[in-house]
């Protein structure tokens, strides 16, 4: 009803005038345009407004649940050395998801974004935003010689070019508990599905709730279901390349993922066989967390990330949660590495001297070092050292000693739509099986290749 | 100033008004029609190719559009007789010599002004099923049995979003018709009065009639508005859980958030023939029960 006002206008208007069905018409078409905007950028900054003197201010966009302790002391160490960095930096936030997905593709179709900007990196400005001729060549830029060059090569790099830098860390998805629920319930780490179903089993006879899913925040119902497919990577052959190549040419279909559906269908087992929380639907992300810490929950599926955030707000009791891999039926557990989020120079940004000088600022070992004694992690800069959480060391353990998975998710050529959203559909019971989620799946990918007039899809 | 300039004079008052309409409307219309027959890669337009119907065809052969058309017109006629209902109730009520009438006017009003995104945010947090106020309120009054999962149950969230949008836009259509009932002579109640007409005689034959052209101003809008709705049902369920309260709108604008462009003017074009197709006869069919006073 956004345009209520001004069709009751045009009602008015039109009721003075012979021409009646003009202005009726005229009310009809006034839909193209949908509503106005429904989240633009915040400041993240305190700080970041430029004051009198000239050290200039550049700005970063990213999502808001990117927004953390790295980033918070990094922001606050260039600002509080502005004048011997030569910039001041302000961070400006976007709601994350779908929307935020969709706000940060916008702003690239319309060449509206500021100094840098913060997203999955090239491959998802090229498949998702179609705008990799929208972001600088930093080949010959930035001195990448403290990088771990694989991670470059499989991430950040485009047909021979430099589009990206890795800021954040990468992520290791699985299961985040309470180690003191598990600790008075005497329990074990559960191995497969089924000894994690009978722990969840003795969680819940002890009234505690055993996962706790926060759906509101659709994105997270797709980490249980996205960890099955490392599993279809490894029967595969288990190349990573190939597997994504395989995607990209329609040589492999989401409906040939036979572990993907598997995961589905036991996410749906969890939920219905009561050991997540009733309002799954209605929680959010927060929710999730404080309810882990609490001990009102004893896991969370999701990744380091979560720690991390978590770290932020619980830092006395963070040590506290721990980290396993998502069991499967077989026992052949994978955890899923997610990339590190990269920053990249938008070619619309102002002033792109200062964005390189930014850019090249931020990706230094001094610079990363900052961001990762904040917020411990993974890091692609390899001279960065910092302590790991808990968490985060026990799933880098397990991905070391057992099974690991780089995720596809973001690399694909082609987005398979709203993996949350035909989730959702499948939990409330809109969608009767797994394969009704993989096929709604491969019909947007033949929606979006077809836009892209790929001929693998005639 | 001769004859032809005078002619001229008005018109040239007409001209920034035309241009406005003419950019804003008229060419974005036009391309988007083009757009919508095309193929197109981002923005770059040198990659436009004709697609026939190509567009057209994904929109309807959407697995939600079922859901979202179905959604779309269940929300138009309920909301439409929901504001207009109570909109009615409250404008007759008003329209009586109370004190307190012009408060009451203002109270009933505010809900429209609010921005809806507000209004979503707002009532997804009383309609949470553990913490929101309704459901706390309906427990604390022990009618428990009635609290509800109401943006989150596949059947209900899309009656809960209606009731939102009632809620919000009722004192709006009650404004206008106010103004229609405040312009109805009395003289016409007196001679009816005198004739022995009783007070739903009154209603009938002479408040309808002649309040009609308020009526057929806000059924038209509350339809088209009804048709197009986007960001109240963003701003609370987000068209879900799932797809169950996908609407026209939430449609466009996922294709739109897909890079697909064309099919998303396809998508804006579809709704306003649709929108056109019932909109037009309506207009001509209330219209012709018209009474000028």
């Amino acid at each position: 009803m956004s345009h209520y006002k001004a069709d009751c206008f045009a009602a008015g208007f039109y009721r003075s005038y012979h021409g009646k069905g003009i202005m009726v018409i005229i009310t009809v078409f006034s839909i193209t345009g949908c509503g106005g905007s429904s989240g633009d950028g915040k400041s993240a900054s305190d700080s970041g407004g430029k004051d009198s003197s000239d050290i200039p201010t550049a700005t970063i966009l990213m999502y808001t649940d990117w927004y953390k302790e790295g980033w918070k002391a990094l922001e606050e160490h260039i600002n509080a050395n502005a004048e011997e960095v030569g910039f001041k930096l302000e961070i400006q936030t976007v709601a994350g998801g779908d929307q935020g997905d969709q706000l940060i593709k916008v702003k690239f179709a319309s060449d509206d974004l500021p100094d840098l900007v913060q997203t999955y990196g090239p491959k998802w400005i090229d498949a998702a935003a179609s705008s990799l001729d929208k972001v600088v060549d930093l080949t010959d830029i930035i001195d990448t010689s403290d990088y771990d060059q694989d991670l470059l090569d499989t991430f950040c790099i485009m047909d021979g070019k430099l589009l990206a830098m890795p800021v954040d860390t990468s992520s290791l998805t699985g299961v985040l508990y309470n180690k003191a629920v598990f600790e008075n319930l005497n329990l074990e780490i559960p191995t497969d599905w089924a000894s994690f179903l009978t722990v969840c089993e003795a969680i819940k006879q002890a009234g505690i709730t055993p996962v706790y899913c926060t759906y509101k925040d659709t994105w997270t119902s797709q980490l249980f279901p996205l960890n099955g497919m490392s599993m279809d990577i490894a029967e595969k052959g288990g190349d990573f390349a190939a597997f994504l190549e395989g995607l990209d040419t329609n040589q492999i279909q989401y409906k040939d993922c036979t572990n993907f559906i598997e995961a589905i269908g036991l996410s749906k087992e969890l939920i219905e066989s009561g050991y997540i929380n009733e309002t799954y639907l209605s929680d959010s992300y927060d929710n999730g967390q404080e309810a882990l810490i609490n001990g009102d929950a004893a896991m969370i599926i999701n990744a380091t990330w979560t720690a991390e955030t978590m770290a932020g707000k619980f830092p006395d009791q963070i040590d506290n949660i721990g980290g396993f891999a998502l069991p499967t039926p077989n026992g052949e557990n994978y955890i899923c590495k997610t990339i590190p989020f990269a920053v990249s120079i938008p070619t619309c940004a102002p002033d792109q001297e200062l964005s390189v000088k930014v850019l090249q600022y931020i990706s230094s070992t001094e610079a990363q070092q900052i961001y990762a004694s904040a917020q411990p992690g993974i890091y692609a800069n390899t001279k960065v050292e910092c302590d790991l959480l808990v968490a985060q060391q026990e799933l880098k353990a397990a991905a070391e000693t057992g099974n690991s998975m780089t995720d596809f998710e973001e690399l694909v050529a082609y987005k398979y739509g709203s993996l949350a959203e035909y989730l959702l559909n499948y939990y409330t019971g809109t969608y009767s099986s797994p394969e009704d989620v993989v096929k709604a799946m491969d019909e947007e990918v033949a929606k979006n290749a077809a836009a892209k007039e790929d001929s693998n899809w005639n | 100033m001769s004859h032809n300039a005078q002619k001229i004079y008005g018109y040239r008052f007409l001209i920034p008004g035309i241009i406005v309409f003419g950019v804003f409307f008229v060419l974005p219309t036009i391309l988007g029609l083009i757009l919508s027959f095309s193929n197109i890669r981002g923005f770059d337009i040198s990659t436009l190719s004709f697609a026939g119907i190509t567009n057209y065809k994904n929109i309807f052969t959407d697995q939600s559009m079922n859901t979202a058309l179905g959604n779309s017109f269940l929300f138009a006629i309920v909301t439409t007789i929901g504001k207009m209902g109570f909109g009615l109730l409250l404008a007759v009520f008003l329209n009586r010599k109370i004190k307190s009438a012009n408060v009451l006017r203002a109270i009933y009003f505010l809900p429209a002004i609010i921005n809806p995104v507000a209004v979503g945010l707002i009532f997804t947090s009383l309609m949470h099923p553990t913490t929101g106020l309704i459901n706390k309120f309906l427990n604390g009054v022990g009618l428990g049995f009635l609290a509800q999962n109401w943006l989150t149950d596949t059947k209900l969230a899309i009656w809960s979003v209606i009731a939102i949008e009632i809620w919000k836009w009722t004192g709006f259509t009650m404004s206008i018709l106010l103004a229609g009932l405040q312009s109805i002579p009395k003289d016409y109640y007196e001679a009816a009065t005198i004739d022995g007409a009783n007070a739903f005689q009154c209603f009938r034959n002479i408040t309808i009639p002649l309040l009609m052209p308020s009526i057929n101003n806000t059924l038209i809008l509350s339809i088209v508005g009804g048709l197009k709705i986007f960001d109240l049902v963003q701003a609370t369920t987000g068209g879900g859980p799932g797809s169950a309260t996908q609407v026209f709108g939430t449609l466009i604008y996922k294709a739109f958030g897909s890079g697909r462009f064309s099919e998303g003017c396809a998508a804006g074009i579809a709704l306003a023939i649709i929108i056109a197709v019932i909109v037009l006869p309506l207009n001509r069919f209330i219209s012709r029960k018209e009474v000028e006073v």
